[in-house]
């Protein structure tokens, strides 16, 4: 299998932080709140639909909410490969930053 | 009349499934506030939806784009000549007399209509359920790959370059073509 974007990653990385309330606008909010940056919509979704195709999400419909004008919540989980898929490049980042000594910062 | 959210509902069906499109305009509606915020995330989701579309089947959707050239041209040939030679065959050329002004008209409606339309449906067919990006690519791509040929043609043969820059007319037919297809045939789930 291809090694996941960056992108894809912080986006497994937020849906598992979130747990069972993982949906769009969760994921968007948990993104901008671990990273300072507010992830483009469009390039969400893609994503999204990318890791789906790819089998590391899987996603299921909630019930319709009149918050959302009756529509329903497309539910996401990290799927057991794509639980593997983030730790293999994890492990690839920690090898990388293993005996590093960036300056100007306490812990590599 | 249909509200903003439907409307916005429809334009992400045409690029997504039904299900994700009525999810995606329920986060809009959660995740913004106000119309201009509200418009400016359905856009980039469809856009970079239908981008995505494009760049993951590339290499098909120009294959189908050159593929259909053919059909384009053969249709083009049936439908302006048939009628003319069918009319003399039966030897009604003394009653209908095709003026310039006539056959300019007729030319521009089955050249950037009517053969667009039917195009547009039929490289929706063929697209596997990515019409929009199969008909932008197939509106597109024959033009500029026609502008590549003029300039390298002007540049080969050393003469002044007068660029002839497609004009893209018929890309509205080929999209209502692709639309009026995608209207009865949605994407599955």
């Amino acid at each position: 299998m291809a090694p996941l974007g960056e992108f894809e990653q912080i986006v497994l990385l937020a849906i598992l932080r979130l747990g069972e309330d993982a949906y769009g606008v969760t994921i968007r909010q948990e993104i901008a709140a671990c990273t300072d940056r507010e992830p483009a919509p469009g390039a969400l979704y893609t994503t999204l639909d990318r890791l789906e195709e790819k089998g590391l999400v899987k996603s299921h419909m909630g019930d319709p909410t009149p918050q959302r004008g009756g529509r329903a919540k497309r539910y996401l989980t990290v799927t057991p490969s794509g639980i593997q898929a983030v730790a293999r490049a994890q492990r690839s980042f920690q090898r990388l930053l293993k005996g590093l000594k960036l300056p100007g910062v306490a812990h590599a | 009349m249909p509200n903003a959210a439907t409307v916005a509902e429809w334009i992400l069906s045409l690029v997504t499934t039904q299900e994700r499109a009525s999810a995606t305009v329920g986060d809009c509606l959660e995740g913004t506030r106000g119309t201009v915020s509200f418009w400016w995330f359905i856009l980039r989701t469809a856009i970079s939806t239908c981008a995505r579309d494009t760049w993951d089947s590339r290499w098909r959707l120009c294959r189908l784009s050159v593929w259909a050239l053919v059909p384009r041209a053969l249709l083009v040939a049936i439908l302006l000549h048939a009628p003319m030679m069918l009319i003399n065959y039966l030897g009604g050329a003394a009653y209908f007399t095709l003026t310039p002004a006539r056959e300019y008209w007729l030319e521009a409606a089955v050249i950037t209509g009517i053969v667009p339309f039917i195009m547009g449906r039929i490289v929706a067919r063929r697209s596997d359920g990515r019409e929009i990006a199969a008909a932008l690519t197939f509106a597109i791509l024959p033009g500029t790959i026609g502008l590549l040929i003029d300039t390298a043609l002007a540049l080969f043969s050393h003469q002044t370059l007068k660029l002839n820059f497609p004009v893209y007319y018929d890309a509205i037919f080929i999209l209502a073509g692709a639309l009026s297809w995608r209207a009865r045939h949605p994407r599955p789930a």
